[in-house]
Parts: structure tokens; C-alpha cells; sequence
């Protein structure tokens, strides 16, 4: 009976339900966008510190990007330096192992194999490589197989891609990092060097002016060390050799950047609350003014009998039914624009984001639903109780309805 | 005795409209009030209701004083033996005409005394002139409409006391006259009703006639 009262108090009375919705799916939305960026930020952050097997980069000297951006939004340059670049200036006996990497080329969106999303093609030594290696089930990489990152949705395995005018095998997927690596594809580093020699003219890749041999050429090289190496002192000591390219710590860059992403999410976290907080504020001006203009029907309520708890319940039902249909709107809104928040976000900073998977998605909405019946229950409790606590009396002569 | 009012005062903080005011309610009473606007008919009809607390003296329903009920045993109470009709209207508004019928018979029955009007929903809405206007929200009907709406869902619950507050506002003379003679019907048929009224025909229906005057009932000129 009550139950059915609150449903209709919602369903034929729209236009009194509307305001409460709306703030609330507001609140909700704004709230819940905030905590999956900030929590996706966190958990790209993570998953890449993990998956992430280098200790120390060394990339060309004419790379203008920071050592953030190698790390873990992976933006690409088409910047070389001769594979020479280190020889004799690494301690050798500190290093578990070494991987040089060759970053072909990034393609846009639908250039190829309908794929949604730019990727990026980057070739990968089979003999020596160990970050990607752990992340997938092949044994040997062949000439013409391909590796691909998680975000290259259609790239399934056993398919044939044609790429660049070479045919390749997609051979294994690669799991989820929260980096560049699920935008890339990986193909053998001499591949890759081939199609460079065959697709790229002079003014993309000015590296033929300077007469250096394409098969020389690397983008990076990956290093790890032996356990009980400091990454900093070891970056010190190849810098005081006076190495030909820039090296860094990934370690330190790691730290900062995690630094500075834990900064981002305390003022993400204290926007949230802000959020909130003026959600609650909002919601309860509503509520005063909602639980005013019924107050002449909770008199009458009252006057035939129903009792304080009945009509509380009836009215809290009623506030959580528009709550929760304000957090059903502005958890599926919020979902639904984390990935144009997060392309807008990626666009000005450096970051890590893990994507959000169907599970994922409904919890997000769950949650947007209970955080919209918590705000209303705060929100709603003093107005419901004041306007409940009158006199039948009283309250018969009062409100509008 | 159904309902009494032994020496009641309520005041409020610039006017005293009743004042050590008694009165007895027998079944089957028909009685009405009669007075000038503000002398307290409508504090006199939510005092006997429960509605209102009295600043003094006691209330009786079924000889059990109010001041002695918590909250929940006057509201069941309210439900089970009193229907009040007040003068401004009262009606659930997301629910159609029917629905706030069968709303108010369910609130009866959840107090446990399922007394609801053995002539059904379909009689009560014939009698009113509503069955045409069952499934419409009160916002759709008239002033007239919404009044006999209420008297329905009072009616539909079948309570022993009858509290009415000018029950033929806003009604035109062929549907005052049919709520009068319902009056009428409900009285013989053993309920008590305590109708205010400023119509003096209307009035002079009821067995026992009283004025409000000074904060006390004066039948016939003399004091109660």
C-alpha cells in the first residue's frame, strides 16, 4: 500500500519528482566520474609499476619528451639513435637484461583493421626482449607474427592484418598494463626496420641524411637490473661516461609521477566531497520544499489513521525512489563519459588509465545508486521528520497538496 | 457514551476559541454546530478527532481518555472509528478517486477492525456521482468533485463518528441536498455525526443544535 503510493507519488507527479532527480543524478554523476578517473588513474598506475619490467631507459638525445611520457602514456617520436650509442658504457655485471626497442610509427584510428583507436607499431628484439615477453604465450616470434596491445579490440589472434603492405599474423594478445603497451601492436624489431626502409621517405625519417644504417637504428633501450643495484646510482654512473643519449631512472620517474598523480586524486578526492556536500545542500532545499507542499497531505494522511512511521516510511520511500532513479541516471552518464573524460585528460597530462570493464561499469552504476540513496537519506531525514512530527492539526492546514 | 469533551480549553497564543467546553456523544447522535467564522467550530471537530491536543481538560473515546493513548493507539483509533471531513480538501493526489477510496479502507483494515462499508466501492461512487470519474486524479475534477471524492472515502470507511466540516462547500444545491440526505441515511443507519455548518436548514436536521459561542456550546440559548 505504502510501497505503491510512493511509486505513484513519483510516476503521476513528474514534475515535483524532476528537480530532486536531476540534482541528484547530477551529483551522482559528477561524483561517480570523478572517483573512476581518479581510481582508474590509480590503478593504470599500479598495473604499469608492476607490468613495467625496466629499471632504467636510455632513449635518444634529440627525444623531447619526459621520461613520464616514456613511461606510461608511451607517446611516441619517431626519434632514433644508433644501436652503438652504448657500447662500452654500461657496466655490464649490473644488468640482468637489456632489450632495444624500434618505434615504427603510430597509425590513426579505422587506418587499419578497424580498430577504434590510434595505435602504435613498435618493433621488439625476439632474442633479448623481456617487457613484453611475460605478458604473453608465445614461444618464438616469427618474421611475420604480431603481438597486440589489450585496446586493439578487433586484432583478435590467428587473424591476418595487412599492415603498411606487409602481411603479419596476429599471434597472442597481450594482457591489460594500463599503458602504452595496450595501444601498441609488436612486431620483429628487423620487421620493423624493413618497412621503415621501405615506406619512409626522407623528409619523415631524416636519420638517412645523417648516413646512419637503418638496421643500426633503435628507439630505446630497456634495462634491468640486478636486484641489488640502485637504478639512480647506475644512471649516475652511465651519465659520468659521457653516453651519447639521455638515460633515466624509470624507478624515480615512477615515483615522482606516482607523486604526482596522488596529488591529483587528494584534489580529485576533495572535489568529490565538495560535490557531494553541495548535492546534500541542494537535495535537502528540495526536500524542505517537496516535504512543504505535501505537508497538508501528510496531515491528511495522518488524520485517517496512518501512523508517524507509516507516513515517514511513505515519504522516505518516495525520496528513494527519486534518489535512486537519480543515481540510476548519473551512474550510467558517468560510465558512459569516462572515456571522453579520459581522452580529454589525456590529452593535457601524462597518464596511466586502466579502462573500465563491464563488471566494472555496473558496480560504477551500483554505486552511483547507493551514494544517491545515502545523499538522499541525509539529505531528506530532518525535512521528513519536521513535516511528519506536526500535529495532524496543523499540518491539514499547511502545504499545497 | 462514544466521545466526550469534559471541561475542555484550547487556546492558542493570541485567542482562546474554546473554553472549559463540554460535551457528550452518544451512537446514533446527530448533532450540529452552528456559529460565526473563527468561533472555534472546526478546533471543536479536530479536538474530538484526536488531531489537536487540548490545553486543558480530557477527551473520551469509547471512555478512554486521549491524554492516556500514545501516538500510534490515537491513529489507530482515527482509523478504525473516526472520519473526519475538513474544510479544505483532502485527497491523496497521485492516487485516482477509487484508488483513495481503497487506500483509506486499507488503512482501516491495517488497524485491525474491518469495518469498511459493506456497500462497496461501486455503490459509493453511484451515490456520489463519481463512478464516471473513478480512474481521474483529484487535479482533474472539480471543486464540487473533489468534495463528494472526500465524503466517499470518508464514507467507504465505515467509521462510528462522523466528524464533518462544512460538508457542502463547494457543492451546488442537487449535490448539498444528496450529501444531506446521506447525512441523514448514515445517521439512521446507527452512526454518529457532529456536522458544522453555517447553513441553517442544514442544521436544523440534526437532533441535538448547538451554537459556538464564547468558547462554549449553547443549546437553545442555554449553556451545555
Amino acid at each position: 500500500m505504502l510501497w505503491k503510493l510512493a511509486i505513484l507519488n513519483v510516476s503521476r507527479r513528474k514534475g515535483a519528482a524532476a528537480n530532486a532527480v536531476i540534482v541528484t543524478a547530477i551529483a551522482v554523476l559528477a561524483a561517480v566520474l570523478v572517483s573512476l578517473l581518479s581510481m582508474g588513474i590509480r590503478s593504470g598506475l599500479a598495473i604499469s609499476a608492476m607490468r613495467m619490467g625496466a629499471d632504467v631507459i636510455i632513449y635518444p638525445k634529440d627525444a623531447e619528451i619526459s621520461d613520464a611520457e616514456f613511461l606510461y602514456s608511451g607517446i611516441p617520436q619517431m626519434v632514433y639513435m644508433d644501436a652503438s650509442v652504448i657500447d662500452g658504457k654500461l657496466p655490464q655485471q649490473y644488468i640482468e637484461h637489456i632489450t632495444p626497442q624500434f618505434f615504427l610509427k603510430t597509425l590513426p584510428a579505422a587506418s587499419c583493421c578497424a580498430t577504434d583507436e590510434e595505435f602504435r607499431i613498435v618493433g621488439i628484439d625476439k632474442e633479448s626482449d623481456f617487457i613484453v615477453a611475460p605478458w604473453h604465450n608465445v614461444e618464438m616470434l616469427h618474421a611475420e607474427d604480431m603481438l597486440v596491445g589489450a585496446h586493439n579490440g578487433s586484432l583478435r589472434p590467428n587473424i591476418k592484418v595487412l599492415l603498411l603492405g606487409n602481411t603479419f599474423k596476429v599471434v597472442d594478445k597481450i594482457a591489460e598494463t594500463g599503458s602504452a603497451i595496450d595501444q601498441s601492436v609488436f612486431i620483429d624489431i628487423d620487421e620493423a626496420r624493413k618497412i621503415a626502409a621501405e615506406r619512409f621517405t626522407q623528409d619523415d625519417f631524416h636519420y638517412f641524411e645523417k648516413g646512419q644504417h637503418l638496421d643500426n637504428l633503435v628507439t630505446c633501450y630497456l634495462i634491468k637490473l640486478n636486484d641489488q643495484i640502485s637504478p639512480d646510482d647506475f644512471v649516475a654512473a652511465v651519465k659520468d661516461t659521457g653516453i651519447d643519449a639521455q638515460i633515466a631512472s624509470i624507478s624515480a620517474a615512477r615515483s615522482q609521477l606516482s607523486d604526482e598523480l596522488n596529488d591529483l586524486a587528494k584534489i580529485l578526492f576533495a572535489f568529490t566531497a565538495a560535490i557531494i556536500l553541495l548535492g546534500c545542500l541542494a537535495l535537502y532545499a528540495q526536500y524542505v520544499n517537496l516535504t512543504g507542499k505535501m505537508q497538508r497531505e501528510i496531515g491528511y494522511m495522518r488524520s485517517v489513521g496512518l501512523r508517524k512511521r507509516d507516513v515517514f516510511f511513505s515519504v522516505f520511500l518516495q525520496v528513494c525512489l527519486m534518489g535512486g532513479i537519480g543515481g540510476l541516471i548519473g551512474g550510467v552518464l558517468a560510465v558512459l563519459l569516462l572515456n571522453p573524460a579520459v581522452r580529454f585528460l589525456q590529452e593535457v597530462l601524462v597518464l596511466p588509465v586502466s579502462r573500465l570493464g563491464f563488471g566494472g561499469a555496473v558496480l560504477a552504476v551500483l554505486s552511483g545508486v547507493v551514494l544517491a540513496l545515502l545523499i538522499s537519506l541525509v539529505s531528506s531525514l530532518a525535512p521528513i521528520v519536521r513535516s511528519v512530527g506536526k500535529d495532524p492539526a496543523k499540518a491539514v492546514t499547511e502545504g499545497e497538496y | 457514551m462514544l466521545c466526550r469533551l469534559q471541561n475542555v480549553t484550547k487556546a492558542y497564543e493570541d485567542i482562546t476559541p474554546i473554553e472549559d467546553l463540554d460535551l457528550s456523544v452518544e451512537e446514533q447522535d446527530y448533532i450540529s454546530v452552528s456559529g460565526e467564522s473563527g468561533a472555534g467550530k472546526s478546533t471543536l471537530l479536530l479536538l474530538a478527532g484526536g488531531m489537536l491536543t487540548p490545553s486543558r481538560g480530557e477527551i473520551f473515546f469509547d471512555g478512554r481518555p486521549y491524554s492516556a493513548m500514545n501516538d500510534n493507539q490515537i491513529s489507530v483509533m482515527r482509523s478504525a472509528h473516526i472520519g473526519y471531513i475538513s474544510q479544505s480538501i483532502q485527497l491523496l493526489q497521485a492516487l485516482t478517486v477509487e484508488e483513495n477510496i481503497r487506500f483509506a479502507q486499507q488503512v482501516c483494515r491495517r488497524s485491525g477492525f474491518a469495518n469498511t462499508n459493506p456497500a462497496g466501492v461501486e455503490e459509493i461512487l453511484a451515490r456520489l456521482g463519481l463512478t464516471e470519474k473513478r480512474d481521474h486524479l483529484p487535479r482533474y475534477l472539480s471543486g464540487g468533485q473533489k468534495r463528494r471524492a472526500m465524503i466517499a472515502v470518508t464514507w467507504a470507511r465505515n467509521p462510528r463518528l462522523y466528524l464533518l466540516d462544512e460538508p457542502t462547500n463547494d457543492l451546488d444545491e442537487y449535490w448539498a441536498e444528496q450529501v444531506m440526505e446521506l447525512c441523514t441515511d448514515l445517521h439512521a443507519s446507527g452512526k454518529a455525526l457532529i456536522l458544522v455548518t453555517h447553513n441553517p436548514q442544514y442544521a436544523q436536521r440534526a437532533e441535538k443544535r448547538y451554537r459556538l459561542q464564547g468558547g462554549k456550546l449553547v443549546e437553545d440559548g442555554r449553556a451545555l
